[in-house]
This record gives structure tokens, C-alpha cells and sequence, in this order.
């Protein structure tokens, strides 16, 4: 009897044992709580996913290649990319009337808008209003007095133009190259500073 | 009592042991309980990676028990530690049981069957019967009647078969197959992915990450190697029952169908497909699920010069049965102060005395909105919340000239003028929008096919039976005599019947049968 009430004692034991062992192994599989899927467990039904403000230069031999961003812009007229090629230095910021931290960084980017311009610098500046009507967009550029284009893209297929570096989360900014490749991108709301830094660096490259 | 000595065990003594007690068939058995009762809590509590709303708001509702429910794992139950040391130690444990077992059954595939035991008699089946055929000719025609589902082994004079080894094999395929779909849905957990949307009718969706309302992948996925097709809603078809004894209860679903332009990449021609509840899309590395449905109304926000401030079909979510939808409308556009609408869209709405509006069906039959206008800083601080709720932190009520709140009640077409030259709203018309889950399995086959293979094997391993056959031969006067035995590893009906077969293919091939009934109910006193 004593033999077998050890046994089962043991077995238990054993049992128990593999059990905290598993338990912290698996604990040290924690995720980062900003990301995606992180964001997307929270619940909390805010029907976006916030950048986390990485910046991303790419050093001009590293760049992939030429991308062509296409589409309607909110005043109705088409637009390239193709059209600024070996020309202009292209800033293309992804945004939405319904994204608030979008709307916060809107003042630091007309601003830089603003300077380049008076600068004279080879520069252009074309927004992507993201998933929403182009007269929800138009009405908010309207307010905010957004005067630099923008492209209507309420389903998100001008996205793919972008292939693998496709943005994330909005806001997102990107500056594509005389080429017309990428060649920097902000994740998150930018600030004036950065993106004229970015800019520069790009235009001396 | 005596004391009773325990021999002491080395550390592999002690794994030797362990595993022992792990790939036992009590243990795995008991794993396998144990599963079940670990996906339990995965029922009763919302589960995050299904409803991640739900389980916030759960945690939210139950302040007190709510957050240790979840540090313990009980919303991410199929994510959580302690079901994980379940699912591993079951697969270590299959693994355990399966190899050497299969070990045995490789052994006993290439070991030739038995000799033929001394006294045949004592088998429980048994047959004899003397023929006038030589010994060789009676040996050969057990061996026609055998046939090539048994393995057999003959001397002069004996005969030894096997057969059935497809039990052992169903067996042994049936924990393979197990151990299969364990593999397959541990795949799909690393290396899927499956995200949520909400596609209104006219607009369309692209394969992206950012275009996701929700998106959870396995550690193994990157979002970059998404194909980049997309798709458009042309059209969503949906139908309730609207018969009161028709086909489906009063009010229920009866048909789901979309009619989408799909697109392989950007600048593809277009593919006109159909989505159907369980009739998914199949894309280049995803696969689209029609899951849900609701209502977007087509909302116009007019300023007091009767500029457009918004205007957009805006998806409501719906909160019963009958599409009572909840939603809300942000008009960031507005000025001096934003614009925020809030309500309920009711697909046939009336207004009831103690509910207030309500919906009475789920089709659009009598559509209504039924809104309220705040007015003020829609996202305060960079926060704007829900897009199906507002943030009414910073913002006011406004109210109707009578002073009352204002309450806003539109059927499709109308207009409203709102108060203090704030302009006005119009409902323009009902647009429906579709929830579409798209999904990533890449072992989804594997599993399939196990599951498949699972019952195919468990389907041999209950109808084959393992069964022995012996035959042996003695050359009598003037006749051979022929005894036959079987012998079955299990409850087997059928096996006298196998004897009786072979007994009458000799006895037919001898011609003129000389039969002797089997001596094992020796019948005292007959006159024989």
C-alpha cells in the first residue's frame, strides 16, 4: 500500500513540476503591447491602428525600385507619380479625417509645405486621404486649409502601389526620391523638424 | 508493517520513468480529458482573439475578478501557458505511444505467421473433414480460398495464415492522423494570419495591413508579404425570412450573397466572383469569408451655405436581431465647433412607447434614423475612441429652438434643418456594407487530410480483424484427413465462417465428399 500511495504521490509531483516548468517557458514569450496584433486585442473599437513614430531612412544604393502611385485627386483631376520623376522630390502623406493624430501633425506638414515652396525647392507634397468619401476629405481639407493635393482612397487600393513598404498605420509619411523610389518613411505622426530633415537628406542624395 | 524497500533510481532512471508514465495510454487519455475541459473556459468567456470588443468590455463590467481572469489566460485560452502544456505533453505523448508500437507492427509485418499449433482442436473454431485429394492439392486450395489478404506460410503437411494486419495499421494511422491535425492547427497558428473588415456596398478592400479594422497573425507572419489583391463590393444581396410558418423562423436569415470584382494585383483585369456564406473566395495566399452584414446608411451633412461637410455611406453595427444598429457620425469637417451625430439606424423602424425606437424586422423595409447631435472636440487629446461611439468628454448637447434636446428622425430622402445655422442632415439612402474575414491557413489541407485520414483509419482499425488460419494435413486410409482451426485477436463473428469456406472448397474440388462432423460435440449413442 505504502509503495503505491508514493507513486501516485510522485506522479503528482512530477506532474506538477512539468506543469511550472512549461508555465515559465511560455511566460517568457511576451509581445510587444504597440503591436498590431496587440492594438487589435485591446478592443477598444478606435478602427485604427496607431504608428508607432519609427523612422526609416534608406540609403540610396538600398532603395527598391521606382514605385507609381496613381489616382483621382479630392478636386477630381488625375495624378501620377510618373509625373515628377527625374524632377521633384515627392512627400506623400497618408491621412484621414477620422484618424486624430493624423490631424494633429496636419499644421507641422503645411508648414514644411509652406517653406519648401518659398524656398523654391524641388519638392511636392500629395496626401492620401484614406478610407473615407472624397467629400468628407474635401469638407475637412477645407477647414484645416490643407494646401497641398491630396488623393481620394476609400478602399485602400492605391496602398499596394507600395508594394512591401507599404505604410502600416496612418499617419504615415513617405518620401519618394527623383526616381520615384522610397526613400524614407515616418510610421506615426512626424514633426516639422524631422521631415525637413528627412527632405534635405534626400534632395542632397 | 513491513518496511518495504524502494530501489533507488538514477536521474535516467527517473526519465526512464517519466517518460513511461508520459506515453502511457492512461496518461494520454487523460491528456486528452484534459484538453476538452481546458478549451471549457474558452465557451464561457469571450475570447480576444475572436471578440476582442467583448472581452474588453467584460474585463471593464467585472472590475474586481475581470483583470485576474486575465493575467490567468482566460481570454486568450488556446494562447494561454497552461493550455499549451497540455496540447505539448498529449503530442509528446502520442509521439511516445506511436514509435514504438509501430516498431512492433514493422516486426510483425516481416516475422512469416506462427507454426500451426500442436492440437488444433482446442481452438474455439475448428473444423474436420477427410477428402480424397492429396495433401498438396488440399493445402493449394486453402490457399485460393485465402487469397492475398493473409500471409502465408505451408510446410508438407501444415498450413499457417495471417491476415488483418490493416487493424494495426489503422491504429497506428489513426494516432498519426491525430498527431497530423495537432501539427496542422500549430501550423496555422505560426504561420497564418486572418483579418477583419467592414466593406460598405460600391467600396472596395485591399490586401494590406493598414486597411485591416482588425488583423492578428502568427509570430511567423510578415504583413509585407501580403499579396496585393483587392476586391470591390458591387453588389449584397440579403434576404430574411418574411413569412410568418415559411421555411426559416420569422425574421431569420435566408440568403447572404455578394457580388465582388476582385482584382489579382494592381492594373489586373477584374474577376467577377460570388460570395456566399460558406462559399468563400480563394486568393492568391488568402482566402475571403462573407461572415457578417449590417447597414450603412448614406449620410450628407450640409453647412449653413449648404456646402457638403460629409458625405458618406457609414456603417452601423448591429445590436439585435432585427438590426437596431448603433453609430455614429463624425463630422471633423464642421466649423467653428465638430460635428458629432450619434444613434441607431433602424432597418424598419417604429417608435414605441416604452423602448423608444426600436426595429420590428431585419430587411429594410421601413428604414428610419433616429440621431442625436453633440457638438464640440470630437477627439480630445488625440483620443477619438470607437467610430461607433463619440467621445462626448469635450462636447455638448444641442439642443432643439424649443429647448428641448434635439432629436433627429429622418426616413431615406429626407432633409433636416439643424438648429443655430448648423446646417443640415440627410439621410440620401440605405446602402448595406459586408463583413469580410480574410483568412491565411497555410496547413489548412493537413489538417483536413488528417482529420480525413483520422476517421478512414478509425473506420479500419473497428471493421478489420486480425485473424490466424491453420491447415494441417495427414494422409489416412486410403483419404487425407484435413483439420482446420482459426483464431481471431478479438470478438470475431465472421470467423467460422472462413473455416466453412475453406472446407467447402475442398470438399467440392475432391468431388465426392466424404465429410466427418467435427469431433467436438461427440453426439453418445448416436447409431453412426
Amino acid at each position: 500500500m505504502t509503495c503505491r500511495t508514493t507513486g501516485r504521490a510522485l506522479s503528482r509531483g512530477a506532474v506538477a513540476l512539468a506543469f511550472v516548468v512549461a508555465l515559465v517557458a511560455l511566460g517568457g514569450c511576451s509581445s510587444d503591447p504597440n503591436s498590431i496584433a496587440e492594438q487589435a486585442k485591446k478592443g477598444d473599437q478606435k478602427g485604427y491602428i496607431a504608428g508607432n513614430g519609427a523612422i526609416e531612412q534608406i540609403p540610396s544604393a538600398q532603395r527598391l525600385k521606382p514605385i507609381t502611385l496613381e489616382g483621382t485627386t479630392l478636386d477630381g483631376a488625375h495624378w501620377s507619380s510618373t509625373s515628377a520623376r527625374g524632377k521633384d522630390v515627392v512627400v506623400i502623406n497618408l491621412w484621414g479625417s477620422w484618424c486624430p493624430p493624423c490631424i494633429t501633425e496636419i499644421p507641422d506638414l503645411e508648414k514644411v509645405w509652406t517653406e519648401v515652396q518659398a524656398a523654391k525647392k524641388p519638392v511636392m507634397f500629395m496626401g492620401i486621404d484614406f478610407r473615407e468619401s472624397a467629400e468628407r476629405g474635401s469638407a475637412f481639407v477645407a477647414t484645416q486649409k490643407m494646401t497641398y493635393p491630396s488623393l481620394t482612397d476609400e478602399s485602400g487600393v492605391l496602398i499596394l502601389a507600395f508594394g512591401r513598404q507599404a505604410p502600416t498605420s496612418p499617419p504615415s509619411t513617405l518620401i519618394l526620391d527623383r526616381e520615384g523610389r522610397v526613400a524614407g518613411r515616418v510610421s506615426g505622426v512626424v514633426s516639422a523638424a524631422t521631415l525637413r530633415g528627412l527632405i534635405d537628406d534626400v534632395l542632397d542624395s | 508493517m513491513t518496511d518495504i524497500q524502494q530501489p533507488k533510481l538514477s536521474a535516467l532512471g527517473w526519465a526512464r520513468w517519466a517518460w513511461r508514465q508520459l506515453t502511457s495510454m492512461r496518461t494520454a487519455l487523460f491528456l486528452l480529458l484534459l484538453l476538452a475541459v481546458a478549451a471549457l473556459p474558452g465557451s464561457i468567456w469571450p475570447q480576444r482573439s475572436i471578440d476582442p470588443v467583448r472581452t474588453a468590455n467584460y474585463i471593464a463590467d467585472h472590475p474586481r475578478i475581470g483583470p485576474w481572469l486575465d493575467r490567468l489566460g482566460f481570454f486568450e485560452v488556446y494562447a494561454s501557458p497552461w493550455f499549451s502544456a497540455v496540447y505539448l505533453l498529449l503530442f509528446l505523448s502520442l509521439v511516445g505511444c506511436v514509435l514504438p508500437r509501430l516498431r512492433v507492427h514493422v516486426r510483425a509485418l516481416r516475422t512469416p505467421p506462427p507454426r500451426v499449433p500442436a492440437r488444433l482442436a482446442r481452438l474455439e473454431h475448428h473444423r474436420e473433414l477427410s477428402v480424397d485429394l492429396p495433401p498438396a492439392e488440399v493445402l493449394a486450395q486453402a490457399r485460393v480460398v485465402l487469397g492475398r489478404r493473409y500471409r502465408v506460410a505451408t510446410t508438407d503437411k501444415t498450413l499457417s495464415a495471417e491476415g488483418g494486419y490493416g487493424r494495426e495499421t489503422g491504429n497506428l494511422l489513426f494516432h498519426v492522423a491525430l498527431l497530423g491535425i495537432i501539427v496542422g492547427v500549430a501550423i496555422g497558428h505560426i504561420f497564418g494570419w486572418k483579418g477583419d473588415v467592414i466593406v460598405p456596398v460600391g467600396t472596395g478592400f485591399a490586401n494590406t495591413e493598414i486597411r485591416y479594422d482588425t488583423i492578428q497573425y502568427g509570430p511567423r507572419v510578415n504583413p509585407r508579404d501580403f499579396t496585393p489583391f483587392s476586391l470591390t463590393l458591387d453588389k449584397l444581396t440579403v434576404t430574411f425570412e418574411d413569412q410568418v410558418g415559411g421555411r426559416g423562423q420569422f425574421g431569420s436569415p435566408r440568403q447572404f450573397v455578394a457580388d465582388v470584382t476582385t482584382h489579382a494585383r494592381p492594373g489586373a483585369p477584374g474577376v467577377r466572383q460570388t460570395l456566399a456564406v460558406n462559399h468563400p473566395i480563394e486568393m492568391d495566399g488568402a482566402t475571403v469569408f462573407l461572415l457578417g452584414n449590417g447597414y450603412a446608411p448614406v449620410i450628407t451633412v450640409r453647412d449653413k451655405d449648404g456646402k457638403v461637410l460629409y458625405s458618406q455611406a457609414t456603417p452601423f453595427l448591429a445590436r439585435d436581431n432585427n438590426y437596431t444598429s448603433s453609430g455614429a457620425v463624425k463630422v471633423s469637417g464642421a466649423s467653428p465647433k465638430e460635428l458629432g451625430f450619434f444613434g441607431n439606424f433602424l432597418p424598419t423602424g417604429v417608435i414605441t412607447d416604452d423602448q423608444g425606437p426600436i426595429s420590428i424586422f431585419p430587411d429594410a423595409r421601413d428604414p428610419a434614423l433616429a440621431l442625436g447631435l453633440y457638438e464640440g472636440e470630437l477627439a480630445p487629446g488625440g483620443d477619438g475612441g470607437s467610430v461607433y461611439t463619440l467621445n462626448t468628454e469635450k462636447m455638448t448637447q444641442v439642443k432643439a429652438d424649443s429647448g428641448d434636446i434635439l432629436r433627429i428622425w429622418l426616413k431615406p430622402g429626407e432633409t433636416m434643418k439643424l438648429p443655430g445655422d448648423r446646417g443640415s442632415i440627410t439621410f440620401d439612402r440605405v446602402e448595406r456594407w459586408a463583413g469580410l474575414s480574410i483568412r491565411h491557413d497555410p496547413a489548412r489541407w493537413l489538417t483536413l487530410g488528417s482529420a480525413l485520414l483520422a476517421l478512414g483509419a478509425l473506420i479500419a482499425q473497428l471493421t478489420i480483424k486480425r485473424r490466424r488460419v491453420f491447415v494441417r494435413v495427414a494422409p489416412g486410409d486410403g483419404a487425407t484427413l484435413v483439420t482446420l482451426g482459426a483464431l481471431s485477436k478479438s470478438d470475431d463473428a465472421g470467423l467460422g465462417d472462413v473455416l466453412d469456406k475453406i472446407g467447402a472448397a475442398i470438399t467440392s474440388s475432391a468431388g465426392s465428399p466424404r465429410h466427418t462432423p467435427p469431433r467436438q460435440t461427440p453426439v453418445r449413442g448416436s447409431n453412426r
